[in-house]
C-alpha cells in the first residue's frame, strides 16, 4: 500500500514538474543561451561514447542476424533486416540506456549537490523561481542533446552494420541496397518519435529526481540510484507501448483504415 | 498567544509549528518570536533543536503547518506568490553549508543576483557587486571559484551575496561553524559593522553560547534559548546567564548533568 501510494507520488510529481516546465516555456521564460552552454556540457560531451557505441550496437545487431539468416540462405537480407530491427528498438534504447546512465545521472547528482548545498533555497531566497533559472536550461538541453544524440547514434548503428557486414563477407553495397527494402518510413518514423520520447523520459526523470532530492550525500546517492532505475524502467514500459502503438498503427494502415 | 502587531517588528512569527513529512514529532511547536527593526538578536540551542528550520520558515523558505510568519506586518501564508515574493526580496540569509553558486565565480555569485532581479545596467551591476566585495574585503578574489576559496572566504562571500539586494533582514545561520577562532572573530566583526551601517535587522543562530554573550553586551542584543522547538527563554545576557529554568541552566553553564543530558542519553 505505501509502495503503490510513494509509486503514485513520484508520477504525479513528475506530470505536475513536467507541467510547470511547459507553462514557464510557453511564458517565454527559458534562458536559451543557458540552453547551449548546457548542451555542451551534457551533449557534445557525451557525442563520442555515443558514437561508439551505436557503431558497435549495429555491428552487434549485424552478427546475430547474420547468425539466424544463415540458416535459411537468407543473407541478402541481413542489411534490411537488421537495420530495421535497430532502428524500430534496439537502437534507441540501447542508446538511450546509455545516456541515462551519462546526460541522466549526471544532471540528476548536479541538481541533487545543488539541493543539498542550499544553492537551490539561495535562488528562492533571491525571490527567483529555482525551475526557472536552473531546471528549464537543463531540461530543454538534455531533451535536445538526448534526441540529436539518440539519432546520431541510430546513424552510428547503419554504419557500423555495414561495416561489419563487411568484415563478416556480406558485401557492404548489397547490405545497403537492402536496406530501403525493408526499412520503411514507418520505422523511420518510429525510431525518431522513440528518439525524442526518451529525450524528454531522460530530461524530466534526471532533473525531477536531482530537484528533488534530501538529505546529504546519502540523499544525492539515491537520487541518482532512483533515477537510473526509473530511466530505465521508464524507457521499456515507453518502448514497449511505442511498439504496441505502431503495431496497431501500422496494421490498420496496410488494411486501408488509416 | 499576542495575535497584535507592533509596528517596530520586522519579523513576527506568531503560533508557528513545523514537522518534516510524517515525523511524529514537530522540530517547531507553537513558537513565537519577534524581531525587532534595526536590533540583533541571537538564536541559540543545542544542535538538532531546530535553529536552522526556524530560520528557513522565518525566511519564507519553509510554509509552518499552523500559525503564520508575519514580514513587516505582512501574513506570509495569506499572500499571493507575486506579493510574496515582493516581501520576501527585503530578507536575506545566510547557509550553514554556504549555498553558494559553485559553478560560478566570485564576481558572477554577487552578479547573478543583480543581473536577474534589479534593473541595473551591467556597468551599475559591477559597481555595486565590487563595492559589496570591498565591504566583505574580498577584492582581488573576483575570480576565484568558491571551491578554490577558505571557509572563512566563503561565509564572507556568502555574506556579501545575503546583503548584494540590500535586504532590510538578515538571518545568519551558524556564520563560525567550523572556522578557527580568529575568523571567526573576523567575520562576528565583519556582521555586526554591516548591521550598524545598514542598519538591518539581524537574527544570528549559533551554537557558540560565548561568541552570543559576547556581543550580547557590547551591542545590547537579546538572547532567545531554542529547546525543542520553542523558545524558552529571551532576554539579554544577565537575563540568560541568570535564568531559573533548568535547560537554560544547565546549557550557559556547560554541566554535565541535567535535563538536557538526560534527553540526550534518552
Amino acid at each position: 500500500m505505501e509502495a503503490s501510494r510513494k509509486l503514485v507520488r513520484t508520477f504525479g510529481g513528475m506530470i505536475l514538474f513536467s507541467l510547470e516546465c511547459l507553462v514557464l516555456t510557453f511564458q517565454n521564460k527559458t534562458k536559451w543561451n543557458q540552453v547551449v552552454e548546457q548542451i555542451f556540457q551534457v551533449g557534445v560531451r557525451s557525442l563520442g561514447m555515443t558514437i561508439t557505441a551505436g557503431l558497435f550496437v549495429g555491428a552487434i545487431m549485424a552478427i546475430q542476424i547474420d547468425l539466424q539468416l544463415k540458416d535459411f540462405g537468407a543473407e541478402a537480407f541481413l542489411g534490411g533486416l537488421s537495420t530495421s530491427a535497430t532502428l524500430r528498438n534496439v537502437g534507441p534504447v540501447l542508446i538511450a540506456f546509455l545516456l541515462s546512465g551519462k546526460v541522466g545521472a549526471y544532471t540528476s547528482a548536479e541538481l541533487a549537490t545543488m539541493g543539498v548545498t542550499e544553492q537551490l533555497n539561495a535562488i528562492r531566497l533571491l525571490g527567483a523561481n529555482p525551475i526557472e533559472y536552473i531546471i528549464l536550461p537543463r531540461i530543454w538541453a538534455v531533451v535536445i542533446s538526448s534526441f540529436l544524440l539518440l539519432i546520431v547514434g541510430l546513424m552510428m548503428t547503419i554504419f557500423g552494420g555495414v561495416m561489419f557486414a563487411e568484415i563478416i563477407g556480406v558485401n557492404a553495397l548489397n547490405y545497403i541496397y537492402n536496406i530501403p527494402s525493408i526499412v520503411t518510413g514507418w520505422s523511420i518514423a518510429l525510431s525518431v518519435v522513440k528518439s525524442f520520447l526518451f529525450g524528454v523520459l531522460i530530461a524530466v526523470v534526471s532533473c525531477y529526481k536531482g530537484y528533488y532530492a534530501r538529505g546529504g550525500s546519502v540523499g544525492v546517492g539515491a537520487a541518482v540510484q532512483s533515477c537510473s532505475v526509473t530511466n530505465l524502467m521508464l524507457i521499456i514500459l515507453f518502448d514497449f507501448l511505442l511498439s504496441m502503438a505502431s503495431s496497431t498503427l501500422q496494421d490498420l494502415f496496410n488494411v486501408g483504415y488509416l | 498567544m499576542d495575535t497584535s502587531i507592533n509596528e517596530n517588528e520586522v519579523v513576527k512569527a506568531q503560533g508557528i509549528t513545523f514537522r518534516y513529512g510524517d515525523a511524529p514529532q514537530p522540530v517547531i511547536d507553537l513558537l513565537d518570536l519577534s524581531l525587532k527593526r534595526s536590533e540583533v538578536l541571537f538564536l541559540i540551542g543545542l544542535s538538532g533543536m531546530g535553529k536552522t528550520t526556524l530560520l528557513k520558515i522565518l525566511a519564507g523558505l519553509y510554509s509552518p503547518q499552523t500559525g503564520d510568519v508575519f514580514i513587516q506586518g505582512a501574513p506570509l501564508a495569506m499572500l499571493n506568490s507575486k506579493d510574496r515574493r515582493m516581501i520576501l526580496r527585503r530578507v536575506s540569509m545566510t547557509f550553514q553549508r554556504s549555498g553558494l553558486f559553485d559553478s560560478l565565480t566570485v564576481l558572477e555569485n554577487l552578479l547573478f543576483p543583480l543581473k536577474e532581479l534589479t534593473l541595473f545596467s551591467p556597468e551599475q551591476s559591477l559597481k555595486v557587486a565590487q563595492k559589496i566585495l570591498s565591504q566583505v574585503e574580498l577584492r582581488g578574489s573576483e575570480s576565484k571559484f568558491p571551491f578554490e576559496m577558505s571557509g572563512g572566504m566563503q561565509k564572507r562571500l556568502g555574506i556579501a551575496r545575503a546583503l548584494v539586494l540590500e535586504p532590510e533582514v538578515v538571518f545568519y545561520d551558524d556564520p563560525t561553524a567550523g572556522l578557527d577562532p580568529i575568523t571567526s572573530k573576523h567575520i562576528v566583526e565583519l556582521i555586526l559593522k554591516v548591521h550598524k551601517e545598514k542598519e538591518t535587522a539581524t537574527l544570528i543562530a549559533t551554537s557558540e553560547l560565548d561568541l552570543a554573550l559576547g556581543v550580547s553586551r557590547k551591542n545590547l542584543a537579546r538572547i532567545a534559548f531554542l529547546h525543542e522547538g520553542r523558545i524558552l527563554q529571551i532576554g539579554t545576557a544577565e537575563e540568560i546567564l541568570d535564568s531559573n529554568n533548568p535547560v537554560v541552566f544547565q546549557f550557559v553553564r556547560g554541566l554535565l548533568k541535567g535535563p538536557l543530558t538526560r534527553l540526550e542519553s534518552e
